[in-house]
This record gives structure tokens, C-alpha cells and sequence, in this order.
């Protein structure tokens, strides 16, 4: 009994064979996948061919093998916010996100293009992990952001919003 | 479209090889071997990285989406090769980088390579849902990030929705009786959006204690004393406040300072040591009136006291009344002309519960 | 293909149109939207909402250019929305609906394909502006519904409904054919009814307004003509049948085609317009159907009625109305002739009284009979519905207690049926030797059945009590267990209190048989024993429990009786002593053997009533006495004496001279014993039938029941005057009508008297003109 599959094409046409059940954690292929297939009345069977655009094939590749090891993984919904915030990055998901911070920031931008939220959020909450504990200024560093404030405006903005730090 | 040769002698082909070599280790991930391989190559030759690019134009139909970060933006390649330079310390050898075997690199404490631009490669909406969870998860990671940059200040104090969810988390727990659509409504229609909402309507902080200071002067020695100077003793107590999301808070009245306090004033506080700490349930009235009431210093009465949250961003809490109420219903009041507010004081290393 | 420049609005809207068009559905709708189209058009939107947002670390500072990139794009969408919906038309070979739903449909799903497509400017660009508080940007799903509301639903709605309502009628015709039309066409109506308030919760107003409320008015004139005409032509069962049908049909098609909501109002407007309206029609046939039994037809007008509760009130009014009358005519029609049963009705006025037993057997047995025949109905016709059940016990309270027998014109007292159910009761209770046992169609349900229904109780309460004392003290109760049972049903139906004598006067039962052995014992040890009678059954009985009273009258008792008498007075003495017997002459009895049979048979065994043997011992002594020298013997009143002679006379144990019947009290007629009796029998029973004591005792019972009601009213009042301290006037009578009802039915007039009666006697006070105060 074969499951039934799908083609994704990356930007730069590379082709990659998936299993249904492992493209549609992107919601992007899942709602194609159920449009189309709401035209056709004929077989499934047919292999569709999804284009990509966005993603080339590293970090799509690099996708396609977060949504293998998920594809049994029940995330919770996309509206429960208290869970989404609170629970930690998920081990393997720490591991598989050690990369250069590029590629992160590919990753990322992948998961927010073909909506895959648990990605984006775990991606995310990396990012947030660099930042722990960090004074403005060594965020720039890390980030390379330059700092484009007058030193008044640097003071209003801490003096205005500062105090909703604390909760 | 003119082909420029580039007289620049035998290096350029290795420069080229370098240089597509680091190409190679970008399109992989590996960031920082891509830069050192660049590095090389330019060190051997200034054009190398023209002579690639009109090479590749030379090919009709390059769809530049393909293309890796670094070479869709020159610019950034130039800024990161400057910095590489001003900080070039020449101990990573090229030799280590090309024979690597496609390990990605670890680039997370930057080391003598500089992190990567965030805000360059991240689009705005993602930049705000990382705001978002800060925000949420910790607000002063949340803050100092905003800070650091006008576009990242816009997109972490100006986004509506982000103050939205800070408004429906924080409203919801402090006021349990208020739909959310109810103080969605509130927020547009009697507040001028989310933010001037949370800056303006009142609730509790639950990541620290509030401290309120009282000093009185007392006469020193006994009253008959037939000395000239009479000392007079300054006598500072301090009476702490915490609450919890449940609906409960602590009390203590004590001379103890919040040094000795603080790490100590937790739901454990009987095994952390402290002493007289009260049990009390809080309820908040959205004018800001805070009431808390349980136990107190007599058994059997119920004490009460009434506050108000005020001050800068509700970070004050000024007194109203305080009083107690006995088994036979009668009830006492206590004097308030010796007690001073109290202010909000976070304390960094409390999970808010 | 390759993707446009992020940055052109132009070039992205110009590249992604044509995707657009076959997404939504083009006129021949030839080309599905491939994968690849699909995905580009989704990646340039993203692009184009990405574009200013990423790249270069200077920032705009300007807000606005942020706001334009979303705001352009959804402009440019909404205009596209728009003028695709405008160019929609209609082509010649179908009609206005068809196209309508044929569109909406491809529309619809085109809609969601669309939001699909700009998912990213909905995550992003929409739900921020409504965070900020802008409500006239939508989600594109909901942007396109609202486009196809203003431009396709709004301008041609009145077409539209009155299309549809047209397929409905062929519908109801059974001449539609094409189901889809009617349903994609009405839930589109749900489908636009969107709040822009609250874009989550589903909105029934535009359906409500500009659909349901014309179907409605449409339902019901459809059906106003439709069951006019039919009715012309048709007579009302198959009216019904087919009323049923219609009903049917149209919650099949409610439940098919129109939403939930309409469920309850399109039923009540049919059911209006089918049933309430016609019920005037229905209620005439009404009782033509019930004189004919044709209990399946009422059954179906009552499932028809029941959908109306105001139409069905009126039914199960008249039902009350036709048991009651049925209850009085067959009453009224009732026979006392052994021989008809009261079916046929008969000419003859029934008579006031009903003397015989077997009379007023029939009597009860003619209430159950109806009874029993309308439960059936309820059961059968009604499916025992509340309402119906409460009509027949309503009526079945109307003429048991009030009709030609029980209180025939004239008659000011309570009604009778309490009096002739005791009546039935003892006639179930008594032994029975003989072959036709009169009791056998009789059952204890019968009388539970009727004793439910009576309201006077305490009228029912005082006659029982006083057949079951003369059964338990002439031992002619079948058993004991019988007796039991039906006061334990009694108790169990009204109250403890209510038995409370009943259970009493058994316990006297008992005792009586224990002071009887214990006489048995005592006498033994006494030297005159041979004196004393054997077999001397004496009942001591409580007096307030027991209907009797002491015998009020002188009277001398036979000397032959005096030592069992004085063993009796001086046992019970000892044992109680400062109690005090008081004897009840005229109930007691006894067996006299009598030596004047033919010789060779043996002795006549009479039973007689203490004053007939107080007559007959004198005869030992004399043949013939005088009336005057009988009176001056027993020392008795002279009706007792003629009354007791009478049987005796009557059976021929006696002769009177001069024989007139009238001259029986005259003192000096003279009464002579005879030789030798005849009698087919050996016991001969004189003691039954004394006319005095029966009418005495009818005259003594009514009296207990007037007083009994006195006293209760009059503790009544107490009672509650005592809890409220001061009561209004009509307070306190209700309160008493309301705590009396078990009982009986207190009329008001009785109330006065007891009030006015306490405040004679200073219970209570009257404090201004319709207040009473309490009297502590």
C-alpha cells in the first residue's frame, strides 16, 4: 500500500518526491492540494507537480526532512497562543535548527511563505534564544543592525516603552 | 553587457576557483566558510567577484532567485567582507575550509565573524511574530530588542496586534469576570487602540513585588530622661505585596530588608523562613480599585485593604483603606497617615505563574 | 514563467490577473487553475507584501508606505471582485434562477480558492488592519461574498425570491424537478447574511428578512386556498388524512432545504393555516365520531390538534362536555328493572330514592360503566394525553357526584353517591351463601375508582363506617383481609387521618375478642355458671369511633340474661374500673331455640333482636298478651316495641288479633304465640329490616355529617387564624376551601356560619369590615 505523493519543484527545479501526508504540514500545499483536487474527479493517482518559486532546494530540502520527522506529530492549535508560548523548542528541533544563521533565516522565511506554523514558531523561539538576556547593543552586534537613532530618540523610545517590561 | 577581461594574471582563475568554492558553501548553509572563501579569493584578486558575475550574466535566463543571499546583495557582501577585514585575525585557514566535508558550522556566538542581518534577510511580519513571542514569553528581551533599531522600535511597540495579545492576556487574567470581546470593544471604542489601552487601563503585575517604604521618627530613651539631647530613633519597616494569576497574594509587614525578603517570598515562604507572611484573594475593579482580603495579624478577622493601581504604567499602588472585621461583625479601621504606596519592582528570575 | 518585479503593482496585478479569472471561473469555464498558476499567483502576492518590508538596514520612517502595499493590492482585488461580478450574465436558455445559482455556485468555491491563494495577505495585511480597528477590510473569502452581495444579490432580490418562491409551489404541486435549484439558491441567502461585526458568527438576518418572511406569508396563502378548496369537495376525514400529508411534506422539506431556524415557524404557519384554522369544523365532527366509536379518525384529529395547543383546548373541552351528558343520560336512562340494563333509554322518570340493593349496585356499576368506556377512548383515541385524561376525571367529578339520582330536583342535601358507594361496598364486603353471589361482577378497583371521584369523602366516610360496624359486629364481613385491604387503599388514596375510626374500630374487634375470652375464663370459676349464657359474644366499642350511640331508652332486659349481664358488668369492672358501659340495646341480637317444630322435627333455631327475645321469653310463660302489658314489661317507647313485633308477626311467629296491620301499636291488641311454626327452614331470621332503626339511622348519619363538617370547618378557621394572627375575609374562605377539598366541598355559606359561630364563642374578632383578627 503506497501512500500517495507529491512533487515539489524548487525554485532552483529541483525536484522532490514527498508523501501527501508530509507536504500538506505545509498549509500553503494543503489547501492547493484540496482545491485541485476539487476540480478533478479523476483518479488521484496522478502525480501532482508543486512548484515552489520562493525556496530553493537546500532549505526546501531542509523543510521537507522537518516535516518527515513531524509528520505524525500532533501540533496544537493554531490559535491556543498560551501553548504556542510557553512550551520549549523541541529537542530535535534545536538540533536540526543548528545552523548558520542564514540558513535559519531561510528557514524561516520558508515555513512563514508555505505556512508551516510549528517551524516558523520554532524557528522563531531560536532567534529569541539569541537574544536572552542581551543589551540593545549587543543585539546589534549579533544581528548586524545599525543603529539609526539620535541619542534623544534612543531615550524617548527606552523612556516610553521600557516600563511594559514588566508584568 | 561589454565583457570586461580583466587583466589581472594567473590568480584570477584561482580566485575564481575560490570564489565559486565559496558559492558552493553558501548554497549549503555554511555562511562562514563562504566568507572566508570569499575572503581569500579577494585577497587574491580585487575583481574576482565582477568577473564571476559578468561570466554568469553571459547566461541568458538566470533566474536571480536562485541566487544565494550574498550575491543577490552585493552591498552585503561588501559590508561583510569589510567587517571580515577590520577584524582578521588570520587564524581560520582557507585550507581547513576546503576540505571540510559539509558539516554545518555552528555561527551562534559570532566569534570574530559577525552575526548575520537580521533585518536584511527577515521579512516584517516575521520580525513581529519573534517581537510577539518576546513580548509574551520575555518582555525584556522583547524591549531590548525594539530598542536597537527604528524599523525594529516601529514593528515592536507600533503593531497593533502585538499589543492586543499583550491586552487580551493581561486583561483577561486580572479582570476573569470581562469577555474578550468586551475588552476588544473597550479597546476601540472607549481607549484609542490596543496600546493606549495597556498604557492607560490598570492591571496587576505578577513578575515581582510591590514595596511600599514607611519610615517614623521614635522618641529614643524613656520619657522622664532628664538628658539635654534625647535621641530619636528612625525606624524603617516595609510591607510587601506579590499576587499570583490564580486570584491569591502574599502580605508581610516586616523590618526585614528587600534583600533579605525577595528570594525568599514565594508560595514557600514558610520553608524559605519568613514569617507572618498572609494569605489573601485579590480582585481588581477596572477603575483601578484593587482589593485584597484573608488573613491578617488577629485570628478569626478578616482583614481587608483597598488600593488603588496608579502611577506611571500601574507600577504604584496608593492606599485607600485598610481594615479588619471580627467574628461579631464589627468592624475597625486602620490609620493610613504613617503608610506610604507602593511601587512595583520586578524581579527577573520569577517564571510569571 | 518568471515572477514580476515585487515592487510593481503594475506588473504583479497584471500577472496574476488572468490566474484570477480562471480561479473565479471564466464564462466557459474551459481551463481549471494548474499547480504552477496556483503557486505563482500566490508567491507574487507574497512578494509584492514582502517587497518594502525586507532589505537594507535604513528604514522608511514613514508609516504610510507600509500601509500602501496591503491597501493597494486589496483595492485592486475588490474592483476585480466587483467587475467580475458586474459582467456576469445571464444566458438566453435558462432562467433568471438557474443562472443565479449556476454562477453562485462556481462563485462560492472560486471565493475559497481565492482566499487560499492570498492566504498570505490575509494572515498578514487584513488581520492587521483589524487588529488597528478597521472593520471594512475583510478576509478575501469574505470580501468576495460581500461584493457578490452588493452587486448580484441586492439589485436583483426581488427576481430572485420570487423565483424561488415559484419552485416552491411547483414543489408543492409535485411538479418540481430539480432540487439543487431550491437548495443552493436559499442557503446562499445564509451564506451573505454576514456581521461585519463579528465575521466569525454566522447571521441569519439577511435570510430572515428577505427570504423566510416572504416564504412565510407565501406558505400561508398557498395553504389557506389549497385546504378551502378541498375542503368544498372533500368530507373532513379525508381532510385530515390529507392535512397530514401536507404536514409532512413540508417538514421533509424544511428539514432538506431551508435552514434550521425556519423549522418551528414554517410548521406553526401550516398548522395555523391547515388545522387552527379549521378546528370550528373539526369540533362539529367531533362528536359525531365519538357517538360512533370511530376511535382511529379521533385519533387522527388529536394528532392533527396537538400541533396547535390553542386547538386543542377546545377539543378536549367538548370532550369533558359529551362524558359528562353521557354520564347523566345514562343515568337518567338508568333502569331498575332487573331485567334491562339502561342501554336502551326508557321512558320512565327514574325515582328519587333508590331503595333496593340491587339498585344501587346498578347505580354504581352504571358510573363505572362510563367511566371505564372513556378511559378507553382516552387511551386508545387520545394516547392518554394529559389534557384528555384531565377532561375525563374533570366530567367523571361533574356527574358522579351530581346527577338524577344522586341529587334528584328538590333535594337540598349532600349528593347521594357517597351513601349508595358505601352501599356497593358492603354489598362486596358480606359473606355470601347463596348460589347467586351478588358480588361477583363487583371489585374493589370499582369502588377506588368511583371513591376518587367523590367530593364529598366525609359523607362517604360516615356511611362506611357505619355498614362495616354492623358487619364486624353481626360477623358478616368475608374477611377480614378484604375489610383491610380496601381501608388501606382508602388510607393510601386520601389520608391516615382519614381511616383513623376505621382502623380503630378493628382494634376494638380485637380486644372485644379478647375480653370474650377472657369472660369465658372468668366465668368458669363463678358457682351460677350454669346461669350464664355460652357463646356470649360481647363487643365493647369505642363511642366516638363507632356510628352508635347508647341506647337512650328505658329498657328492662329478661331476667334469663341478668347473670350473664351482671358477670359481664362486674368482669369489666375489675379489669377497667372507672370506665362505664354503656349497653346499645337495640343492636344486640341472639338465637333462640325454639321447641315448636312439628314433633319428630327438630327444634327451629330463631334469630331475633334483643327486644324480639325480651317479646318471645314472656310467651313461655303466657300465650297471649296485650300490647299495653308487651310495653309495661319491657319498659320500652311504644314505636319500639310495635316496630319489633312487626316480623315477628310478619313470619308468623305471632298472631295479632284484631290482624289490621295498622293497629299494632293499640294497646289492647293482643298477640298470641303459635303452637307450632312453620318454615321451610330451619333458622328463621326475624332480626333484619326494622324500618325504625333504618330510618333513624339515615337521619342519625346525616346529622354526623353535618356536624362532622361544622367541627372541621370550625378548627379550620382556628388553625389558620391562629398562624396569621389577622386574615382578610376572602383569604380566609379560600384557605379553607382549599384545606377542606379532600374532604368535601366546603360551601361558603357553611364557612360564614363557622365564623360567625367563633366569634360568638371569642375565637376570633372582626377588625374592620372584612378583616379577623385572631383571639389568643
Amino acid at each position: 500500500m503506497s501512500e500517495a505523493t507529491v512533487t515539489l519543484i524548487s525554485s532552483d527545479k529541483q525536484k522532490f518526491q514527498v508523501s501527501k501526508k508530509v507536504a500538506e504540514k505545509s498549509v500553503l500545499i494543503k489547501n492547493l492540494i484540496s482545491d485541485m483536487n476539487q476540480d478533478d474527479d479523476d483518479d488521484d493517482e496522478e502525480e501532482m507537480n508543486i512548484p515552489v518559486p520562493n525556496v530553493r532546494a537546500a532549505v526546501l530540502q531542509k523543510v521537507i526532512e522537518w516535516a518527515e520527522h513531524h509528520k505524525d506529530t500532533n501540533f496544537p492549535d493554531v490559535d491556543d497562543e498560551d501553548t504556542r508560548k510557553s512550551t520549549p523548542v523541541d529537542e530535535w528541533d534545536k538540533k536540526f535548527l543548528e545552523v548558520d544563521q542564514e540558513m535559519l533565516y531561510e528557514i524561516i522565511l520558508a515555513a512563514n511563505y508555505m505556512n508551516i506554523r510549528p517551524l516558523l514558531d520554532a524557528g522563531c523561539k531560536i532567534v529569541a534564544e539569541m537574544i536572552r538576556g542581551k543589551s540593545p547593543d549587543e543585539i546589534r552586534k549579533i544581528f548586524n543592525i545599525d543603529n539609526d537613532f539620535t541619542p534623544e530618540e534612543e531615550a524617548a523610545i527606552k523612556r516610553e516603552n521600557e516600563w511594559a517590561e514588566d508584568r | 553587457m561589454a565583457t570586461q577581461l580583466v587583466t589581472s594574471g594567473d590568480n584570477i582563475d584561482v580566485a575564481l576557483e575560490l570564489f565559486e568554492k565559496g558559492i558552493a558553501k553558501e548554497s549549503i548553509g555554511k555562511f562562514s566558510d563562504a566568507i572566508l572563501l570569499y575572503r581569500e579569493a579577494f585577497k587574491l584578486n580585487e575583481k574576482v567577484d565582477k568577473v564571476y558575475r559578468n561570466r554568469l550574466s553571459m547566461q541568458k535566463d538566470h533566474d536571480h532567485s536562485n541566487d544565494s543571499p550574498l550575491m543577490r546583495n552585493p552591498e552585503l557582501l561588501g559590508q561583510k567582507l569589510n567587517r571580515l577585514s577590520l577584524t582578521d585575525d588570520g587564524e581560520t585557514s582557507v585550507s581547513q575550509v576546503r576540505h571540510d566535508d559539509g558539516e554545518p558550522t555552528n555561527d551562534q556566538e559570532g566569534a570574530e565573524v559577525e552575526g548575520c542581518p537580521l533585518l536584511e534577510l527577515l521579512t516584517d511580519d516575521v520580525l513581529i511574530h519573534i517581537l510577539k513571542y518576546l513580548a509574551m514569553a520575555r518582555a525584556p528581551d522583547w524591549v531590548s530588542l525594539a530598542r536597537s533599531n527604528k524599523r525594529l522600535a516601529h514593528l515592536g511597540f507600533d503593531t497593533s496586534s502585538l499589543w492586543r495579545d499583550l491586552s487580551l492576556d493581561i486583561y483577561s487574567t486580572v479582570y476573569p469576570s470581562i469577555s474578550k470581546k468586551e475588552i476588544e470593544f473597550q479597546s476601540h471604542n472607549i481607549y484609542k487602540g490596543w496600546k493606549d489601552m495597556y498604557f492607560k487601563k490598570p492591571f496587576l503585575k505578577f513578575g515581582g513585588v510591590y514595596i511600599s517604604i514607611c519610615t517614623y521618627l521614635r522618641e529614643g530613651s524613656s520619657a522622664h530622661s532628664l538628658s539635654w539631647t534625647n535621641p530619636i530613633h528612625i525606624i524603617t519597616y516595609y510591607r510587601y505585596l506579590r499576587f499570583f494569576k490564580s486570584g491569591t497574594c502574599l502580605r508581610l509587614l516586616t523590618i526585614a530588608e528587600p534583600h533579605e525578603v525577595v528570594p525568599k517570598f514565594t508560595k514557600d515562604w514558610k520553608e524559605n523562613g519568613l514569617k507572618d507572611v498572609f494569605n489573601g484573594f485579590w480582585t481588581l475593579e477596572e477603575d483601578g480599585k484593587l482589593t485584597i482580603e484573608g488573613e491578617g495579624v488577629v485570628k478569626d478577622c478578616q482583614f481587608t485593604q483597598e488600593l488603588r493601581v496608579s502611577g506611571r504604567r500601574h507600577n504604584q499602588l496608593k492606599w485607600i483603606s485598610s481594615y479588619c472585621i471580627n467574628a461579631e461583625n464589627v468592624q475597625t479601621f486602620f490609620s493610613l497617615s504613617k503608610e506610604k504606596w507602593f511601587a512595583f519592582s520586578r524581579v527577573k528570575s520569577w517564571p510569571i505563574e | 514563467m518568471s515572477l514580476p518585479h515585487p515592487d510593481d503593482l503594475q506588473e504583479t496585478w497584471a500577472f496574476i490577473e488572468p490566474s484570477l479569472y480562471k480561479i473565479l471561473g471564466t464564462d466557459d469555464d474551459s481551463d481549471g487553475v494548474t499547480p504552477d498558476e496556483y503557486m505563482s499567483s500566490y508567491t507574487a502576492v507574497y512578494n509584492y507584501c514582502v517587497s518594502r518590508s525586507k532589505g537594507g538596514s535604513t528604514y522608511r520612517s514613514s508609516t504610510n508606505s507600509i500601509l500602501l502595499i496591503g491597501s493597494e493590492i486589496y483595492a485592486r482585488l475588490k474592483n476585480f471582485l466587483t467587475n467580475y461580478v458586474l459582467q456576469l450574465t445571464k444566458r438566453p436558455d435558462e432562467t433568471f434562477l438557474q443562472f443565479y445559482v449556476r454562477r453562485w455556485r462556481r462563485y462560492t468555491i472560486g471565493a475559497g480558492y481565492l482566499n487560499n491563494v492570498f492566504d498570505y495577505m490575509n494572515r498578514y495585511w487584513v488581520s492587521k488592519e483589524r487588529s488597528d480597528g478597521r472593520r471594512d477590510i475583510y478576509d478575501v473569502n469574505t470580501l468576495a461574498l460581500l461584493t457578490w452581495r452588493e452587486n448580484m444579490f441586492d439589485i436583483n432580490c426581488n427576481i430572485l425570491v420570487a423565483e424561488i418562491l415559484e419552485q416552491i409551489r411547483l414543489h408543492r404541486l409535485k411538479q418540481q424537478n430539480s432540487p439543487a435549484l431550491l437548495t443552493h439558491s436559499i442557503k446562499s441567502f445564509v451564506m451573505l447574511g454576514i456581521d461585519i461585526q463579528d465575521l466569525k458568527k454566522p447571521n441569519l438576518g439577511i435570510y430572515i428578512d428577505k427570504f423566510e418572511k416572504q416564504y412565510l406569508i407565501n406558505t400561508i396563502e398557498f395553504y389557506n386556498t389549497e385546504s378551502n378548496e378541498y375542503l368544498k369537495t372533500h368530507n373532513l376525514i379525508d381532510y385530515m388524512k390529507r392535512a397530514e400529508h401536507r404536514i409532512a411534506d413540508e417538514t421533509s422539506f424544511a428539514t432538506n432545504f431551508l435552514d434550521e431556524r425556519s423549522r418551528r415557524p414554517l410548521l406553526e404557519t401550516v398548522c395555523k393555516s391547515l388545522i387552527e384554522n379549521h378546528a370550528p369544523v373539526m369540533y362539529e365532527e367531533f362528536e359525531r365520531l365519538l357517538q360512533q366509536d370511530q376511535f382511529s379518525d379521533i385519533n387522527r384529529m388529536y394528532l392533527l390538534m396537538q400541533k396547535v395547543q390553542s386547538s386543542l383546548d377546545p377539543l378536549a373541552r367538548k370532550f369533558e362536555g359529551y362524558i359528562k351528558s353521557e354520564g347523566l343520560m345514562k343515568i337518567d336512562n338508568m333502569d331498575i328493572n332487573d331485567d334491562n340494563k339502561g342501554d336502551r333509554p326508557v321512558r320512565k322518570a327514574p325515582p328519587k330514592v333508590l331503595a333496593t340493593d340491587q339498585q344501587k349496585k346498578l347505580y354504581i356499576k352504571t358510573l363505572i360503566a362510563v367511566y371505564t368506556k372513556f378511559v378507553s377512548i382516552v387511551e386508545k383515541a387520545f394516547n392518554n394525553d394529559l389534557l384528555f385524561v384531565k377532561a375525563l376525571d374533570n366530567a367523571c367529578r361533574g356527574f358522579i357526584n351530581k346527577n338524577s339520582v344522586a341529587s334528584p330536583p328538590g333535594y337540598k342535601g349532600t349528593s347521594k353517591t357517597p351513601e349508595y358507594l358505601a352501599k356497593y361496598t358492603d354489598l362486596l364486603m358480606r359473606k355470601n351463601a347463596r348460589e347467586n353471589d351478588v358480588s361477583s361482577d363487583m371489585s374493589e378497583d370499582d369502588v377506588m375508582t368511583i371513591f376518587k371521584f367523590i367530593t364529598d369523602k366525609d359523607a362517604f366516610e360516615s356511611h362506611y363506617r357505619k355498614l362495616l360496624a354492623k358487619r364486624l359486629i353481626y360477623g358478616t364481613s368475608m374477611s377480614v383481609d378484604t375489610e383491610e385491604s380496601i381501608i388501606s387503599r382508602l388510607q393510601k388514596e386520601n389520608s391516615v387521618q382519614y381511616t383513623s375510626k376505621m382502623t380503630k374500630m378493628f382494634q376494638d374487634m380485637k380486644a372485644s375478642t379478647d375480653l370474650q375470652a377472657a369472660f369465658a375464663q372468668y366465668v368458669e370459676n363463678k358457682p351460677n355458671k350454669k346461669e350464664i349464657l355460652d357463646d356470649f359474644n360481647v363487643y365493647v366499642l369505642a363511642e366516638t369511633m363507632w356510628p352508635f350511640s347508647a341506647f337512650k331508652h328505658e329498657f328492662s332486659l329478661p331476667k334469663e340474661l341478668m347473670p350473664t349481664y351482671d358477670a359481664l358488668e362486674s368482669l369489666y369492672n375489675e379489669k377497667h374500673t372507672g370506665r362505664q358501659l354503656k349497653w346499645i340495646w337495640n343492636l344486640c341480637r341472639g338465637e333462640i331455640k325454639a321447641n315448636i317444630s312439628k314433633p319428630g322435627k327438630p327444634p327451629f333455631i330463631l334469630t331475633m333482636t334483643l327486644f324480639q327475645m325480651a317479646i318471645i321469653l314472656r310467651f313461655n310463660e303466657q300465650d297471649t298478651y296485650t300490647f299495653a302489658e308487651l310495653v309495661d314489661i319491657l319498659k320500652l317507647p311504644e314505636e319500639y316495641v310495635s316496630g319489633n313485633l312487626a316480623p315477628l308477626i310478619k313470619y308468623k311467629l305471632l298472631n295479632q288479633s284484631p290482624p289490621d296491620a295498622a293497629k299494632i301499636g293499640e294497646t289492647s291488641t293482643k298477640f298470641t304465640v303459635v303452637k307450632e311454626y312453620r318454615s321451610k327452614r330451619m333458622r328463621v331470621n326475624f332480626a333484619s329490616n326494622i324500618k325504625i332503626e333504618q330510618k333513624q339511622e339515615l337521619e342519625e348519619t346525616t346529622k354526623e355529617i353535618e356536624q362532622g363538617r361544622e367541627m372541621f370547618l370550625q378548627a379550620c378557621i382556628v388553625r389558620i387564624m391562629k398562624a396569621r394572627k389577622q386574615l382578610k375575609h376572602v383569604l380566609l374562605v379560600n384557605e379553607v376551601i382549599q384545606q377542606s377539598h379532600t374532604r368535601f366541598k366546603a360551601q361558603v355559606s357553611d364557612i360564614k356560619k363557622a365564623i360567625e359561630n367563633l366569634i360568638e364563642r371569642e375565637y376570633l374578632r372582626r377588625v374592620d369590615s372584612d378583616t379577623y383578627e385572631y383571639v389568643a
